[in-house]
């Protein structure tokens, strides 16, 4: 009965989600490349869609 | 030789007064105000607080950074812990929330180990900032969801009178019978607001600091202290029941309440729940309030 983290994402308006994108892709922007590396594999395995956008917004 | 007795005396006794600080939600504001239920739940629980309607309980609230020092900005990314103590005609109630859910996954007392020492190395390290947080979640996946609500909205926030609160520890309720209810607790405030985007949140925290405490303060300069619904959600029932309303009145000018605050005060009627991280809960609390000379009230 507590908030699921698929029910966290449903309650989140679009802008909050590109918020977050955002917020992640910066959080990761400037960390050595292995920190990058590990916590895109991380994203993609779970959220693909959000791990393939972090690996493109990092490596162009 | 240092012979002035009287000054010796009023230094030992500012530095007997430093009080020790606490290891998380170090920088906080307190309010008071007053729990009104709103219905007999006396089926459910033996709680006198919550057992008769229109029962008024004194309450007090702190407002909180988990993870940030003392001068870090308010809008600074961070979850906010809100500790809710009842003065009920049994005993104190501490109800610790936050403004984030702690997933299933990592409701461990390891889990939570892992984050603190994760979240205390990235405050100590500010060059490297998120680096560690990434790492913990890159080596285990499981903190991945409790990452992604860190970075969400709900943690830059420039008013802590809009911020909900998720019951972090798990009670019992006992009724008359003795019989056991599994409960979590969640807090519903008047209207949601004050979460803001991180560019906002970078620009308020250069610009002011402490704009969730001003914005407090000012709400208690207009007499528009914030009020919160108080809910007990049974677990095994799927129920949500709506307890009362909390109604803040008072600003303290000292955020030096609250001091023993633990989740581990419960009322007759409710008792902590048997889940590991909740005895380490218990613990963390005791062992804080041990080490800053406090003693139970």
């Amino acid at each position: 009965m507590r908030e699921t983290f698929a029910e966290f994402l449903e309650n989140m308006s679009v802008t909050e989600r590109d918020e977050l994108i955002e917020n992640i892709i910066d959080s990761l922007l400037f960390l050595p490349e292995e920190v990058q590396i590990s916590a895109v594999t991380a994203l993609d395995a779970r959220y693909p869609a959000l791990g393939k956008v972090a690996e493109k917004s990092l490596t162009v | 030789m240092m012979t002035d007795f009287l000054l010796m005396n009023k230094i030992a006794q500012l530095i007997h007064d430093d009080r020790r600080q606490r290891l998380l939600y170090k920088k906080g504001i307190t309010l008071k105000g007053k729990f009104y239920a709103q219905m007999s739940l006396s089926d459910i629980t033996t709680a006198s607080f919550l057992s008769e309607q229109h029962t008024v309980t004194p309450v007090e609230m702190r407002f909180s950074k988990v993870f940030g020092r003392d001068g870090a900005g308010d809008t600074t990314r961070d979850i906010i812990g809100i500790f809710t103590e009842f003065d009920t005609a049994d005993g104190k109630f501490d109800l610790l929330f936050h403004n984030v859910e702690l997933d299933e996954c990592i409701r461990t007392p390891e889990a939570v180990m892992a984050l603190i020492e994760a979240f205390s190395e990235r405050e100590k390290d500010r060059v490297r900032e998120d680096a560690v947080l990434w790492k913990l979640a890159g080596k285990n996946p499981e903190f991945l969801d409790f990452l992604l609500r860190y970075f969400s909205w709900r943690c830059t926030v420039k008013s802590f009178r809009g911020v909900e609160g998720k019951g972090f520890n798990g009670y019992y309720f006992i009724n008359g019978k003795g019989e056991k209810r599994s409960v979590h607790f969640e807090l519903i405030p008047e209207s949601r607001h004050g979460e803001i985007t991180r560019r906002e949140a970078e620009f308020l925290a250069g610009y002011d600091c402490d704009a969730a405490m001003r914005d407090m303060k000012e709400a208690a300069e207009r007499d528009s202290l914030p009020q919160f619904s108080l809910f007990a959600v049974l677990d095994g029932e799927y129920r949500r029941i709506m307890l009362g309303n909390i109604v803040l009145h008072e600003l303290l000018e000292h955020d030096d309440a609250l001091q023993d605050f633990s989740p581990i005060r419960v009322p007759n009627g409710i008792v902590l729940a048997e889940h590991p991280l909740d005895a380490f809960t218990a613990f963390a609390f005791s062992e804080g309030v041990r080490m800053r000379g406090g003693a139970y009230r």
